[in-house]
């Protein structure tokens, strides 16, 4: 009997739970929807075709782990991870202090500081195909830098030789690509306190020292950051070795991308595309989980 | 606790979503490509999904070729085309939709099944497109066609398989060098004759080269598939052949004798310094250059160089020329790479849809109509100031009654190219390769870009063992043939 009494009450209590939690979570639906087919399903597709000889007409056929076995011994990956690795490595040598030092110079400039940010961004808005049209300007042999190299008596330089096309594509990608980082980090130091700068200045610091000592370990956690979306970013990179060099000179700038790419698209062969993308997503989930891993380390620390 | 289920019924959802899809995808693809489910998603805007009462009269909607939206004059002979072609079948529907074959997004439009229901492509896709059934076999349709024996069968051979024809040409091409003359008189340098030879080419380029001013002797393509079709060229030349068919096998033959020498001849002009040091030149970039006049010779299809020249580039048509491939020897012969485009049917629309597809393609060929709205193109080119370049080969043979019809148009205008007599007596033009072509291609722009960006003396024969030692491992070892 009190059992039979109880439940009435207890039943409300649940409905009207499990109502507000409903209209919640109908909320969610959209995002849910939106995820579900741009991005989770996208997904696992592209890894159940890895496992499929995909053919969009005559049916898929499957073919187990031969698409790995085949990607795994084609010579061209290894040289495409080389190049990948290299390129990522190299991008951040040479282009990942050019925001940071653009950010602090933009922000001790006392006049014209919103013209600074506006110049330094430009790069960023002008449209991919106009920008691969002048940099083979710019590369040309008598384009602008070398007639420059030989009015100051340099001799010409070859940006298209295969041991300076990475270089070349990663001046031209840190050209374009600097002006967002710039603008990330500007907003990063003006959150620094200035009370900071005035103690260190009043301990005698000269500039070098309040950048060393006061605005990089203040900037660490965005520089990290900013750091893994660069590794990231690099390690898919294809548009500038696609467009500017077709991924040569003789495989040179060949990266894992491209040859996926090629792998879909000039050989149609979506099974070999896909087992490469699986490969790439295993890696750089791989990836991020020891970066967060390593960086909650840190913070603890 | 709560949270670890969500996101295990989350996870269950996703891989059931997964699951499901790829299933479909499996019955899907399982059915015969000509069924109506295929065909009535994508392509077609208003299918023919409503059950009309007779068969006959069954309303079919098929989707046609256009160009891109700037081509006007184009786009309107099609627009007009249409009207005529619906008046004629009125339970038809044709609607234009611009998308340009590229080997590169075939795959994608036949995934989504969103290309046109009939479309152009290149003789090299022949192979591809018809073991992959995304073209249908038009041999019984073409049987049944008053003119399909008329047809030009140059520029047909490309497309027929097996005895079996998938493609009706349109026009088709031959290599060919075309020459900027201005740049030659400016230099005071003497002209090659018709009948050139490997020699006289260099020899011409070294001559006319002007680096300091920007201006390459040669331009050859040097980024991606087509600059293996340009090398391609040389290798013909010398006698050479990409693949050797035999007992169901392909073997790669590039790396004979013959393409040793056309591999040295391109080391040549790179040593000779004729060539941009910006070697990573596309079909475009080349075509760009030339019409910059920073290219006295660039190679491509018969009047492709020269129409964009004159018409884009501004550049006066007295001022160039169109030679043949270059004999390897004097008295050799000038042996380019034979291409075209064709008129394919989409192999994922209905057989409804095809038939009506197949009608609208040729429902002018051989016809007045056709020659009127090349008539009307040529008059409007002349209030642009532009020129017409006829194709070197067309669908129809040169010496039949239409083909002289053809050229009594022609002869009425005066901003037509006409190009030599001597020109096609000289060209010899021979198919591509048919099997894993465009891989063929993709490999060779390595073996290309090695001679062009490699310093000092490097072992050409090995270059090429080695590519044709990858090409066959990876690409014709595979090859089933039926």
């Amino acid at each position: 009997m009190e059992l039979q009494l109880e439940t009435p009450v207890a039943k409300r209590k649940m409905a009207r739970k499990t109502r507000v939690y409903a209209t919640g979570t109908l909320f969610l639906l959209p995002a849910f929807a939106v995820f579900l087919i741009f991005l989770w399903v996208p997904i696992f597709k592209g890894i159940s075709y890895s496992f499929y000889n995909v053919d969009f007409v005559s049916g898929n056929t499957f073919v187990g782990w031969d698409n790995y076995k085949e990607v795994l011994s084609n010579p061209d990956l290894y040289t495409a991870i080389k190049n990948t690795l290299v390129y990522m490595g190299l991008a951040v040598v040479i282009g990942f202090w050019v925001p940071i030092a653009m950010a602090i110079s933009v922000s001790v400039l006392k006049r014209f500081q919103s013209v600074a940010r506006i110049i330094g961004y430009l790069p960023s808005i002008i449209p991919a195909i106009v920008l691969y049209g002048m940099w083979q300007w710019f590369y040309d042999p008598v384009g602008p830098i070398n007639s420059f190299l030989n009015f100051i008596g340099l001799p010409s330089f070859d940006f298209y030789s295969k041991e300076h096309a990475v270089f070349s594509l990663i001046i031209l990608e840190t050209w374009q690509n600097f002006g967002s980082a710039t603008l990330i980090y500007i907003a990063g130091l003006a959150a620094i306190p200035k009370d900071l700068y005035e103690a260190a200045e009043l301990d005698g610091a000269g500039v070098w020292a309040r950048i060393r000592y006061v605005t990089l370990p203040s900037l660490k956690g965005l520089i990290l950051l900013l750091l893994v979306l660069q590794l990231i970013a690099t390690s898919q990179a294809f548009q500038s070795q696609l467009l500017m060099f077709g991924g040569g000179p003789d495989n040179a700038t060949l990266t894992y991308l491209l040859l996926t790419t090629r792998e879909a698209f000039t050989y149609i062969n979506f099974g070999n595309a896909s087992a490469m993308g699986s490969l790439m997503f295993a890696f750089l989930v791989i990836f991020t989980v020891v970066t967060l891993k390593l960086r909650r380390g840190g913070d603890e620390t | 606790m709560k949270k670890s289920m969500l996101i295990g019924a989350l996870a269950f959802v996703i891989v059931l979503a997964g699951c499901g899809s790829g299933k479909n995808e499996g019955n899907a693809s399982s059915t015969p490509p000509a069924s109506t489910t295929d065909a009535t998603d994508g392509s077609t805007p208003d299918a023919s999904t409503p059950a009309a009462p007779t068969p006959n009269a069954d309303p079919v909607s098929i989707v046609a070729y256009a160009w891109p939206a700037d081509k006007t004059e184009e786009n309107a002979t099609l627009d007009a085309r249409i009207k005529r072609f619906e008046a004629k079948y009125p339970n038809v529907t044709v609607t234009p939709k611009y998308w340009k074959y590229e080997n590169t997004e075939i795959a994608i439009k036949m995934a989504s099944n969103s290309a046109q229901t009939e479309f152009t492509t290149w003789a090299t896709e022949a192979q591809m497109l018809s073991s992959k059934k995304w073209i249908i076999d038009l041999t019984d349709k073409l049987n049944g066609w008053t003119y399909a024996k008329d047809l030009n069968s140059v520029a047909l051979a490309p497309f027929i398989i097996d005895g079996k024809t998938y493609g009706i040409p349109i026009d088709a091409y031959g290599m060919t060098i075309t020459i900027n003359k201005k740049l030659f008189k400016d230099k005071g340098v003497e002209l090659p004759p018709l009948d050139w030879t490997w020699d006289d080419m260099l020899t011409a380029a070294k001559a006319v080269n002007d680096p300091a001013k920007g201006i390459a002797g040669f331009v050859p393509m040097g980024k991606g598939t087509e600059s293996g079709w340009n090398w391609t060229n040389f290798l013909y030349s010398a006698g050479g052949e990409v693949e050797s068919v035999a007992d169901g096998k392909v073997t790669a033959t590039f790396n004979s004798e013959a393409g040793l020498k056309a591999l040295q001849f391109y080391k040549d002009l790179k040593d000779a310094n004729v060539i941009p040091k910006t070697w990573a030149l596309g079909y475009g970039d080349a075509l760009t250059l030339f019409k910059q006049g920073r290219a006295a010779m660039v190679m491509c299809g018969s009047g492709n160089a020269l129409d964009t020249a004159i018409n884009q580039g501004g550049l006066n048509k007295d001022d160039l020329l169109i030679y043949p491939i270059p004999s390897m020897t004097k008295g050799g012969k000038h042996i380019g790479i034979a291409g075209g485009n064709y008129k394919v049917i989409n192999g994922l629309a209905t057989k409804e849809q095809q038939q009506a597809a197949f009608d609208f393609v040729v429902d002018e060929y051989f016809t007045d109509a056709y020659l009127d709205s090349i008539d009307a193109q040529i008059t409007s080119q002349k209030g642009k100031n532009q020129v017409y370049v006829p194709q070197l080969i067309n669908y129809w043979n040169d010496d039949s009654e239409y083909g002289k019809k053809y050229e009594a148009v022609l002869a009425k205008h005066d901003n037509v190219y006409k190009f030599p007599a001597e020109l096609s007596q000289l060209m010899e033009s021979k198919k591509e390769a048919s099997y894993e072509t465009q891989a063929y291609y993709g490999e060779l722009a390595n073996v290309i870009q090695k001679v062009f960006t490699s310093k000092g003396d490097i072992d050409l024969q090995k270059i090429l063992d080695d590519a044709a030692a990858k090409i066959q491992k990876n690409n014709f070892d595979k090859v089933k043939i039926e």
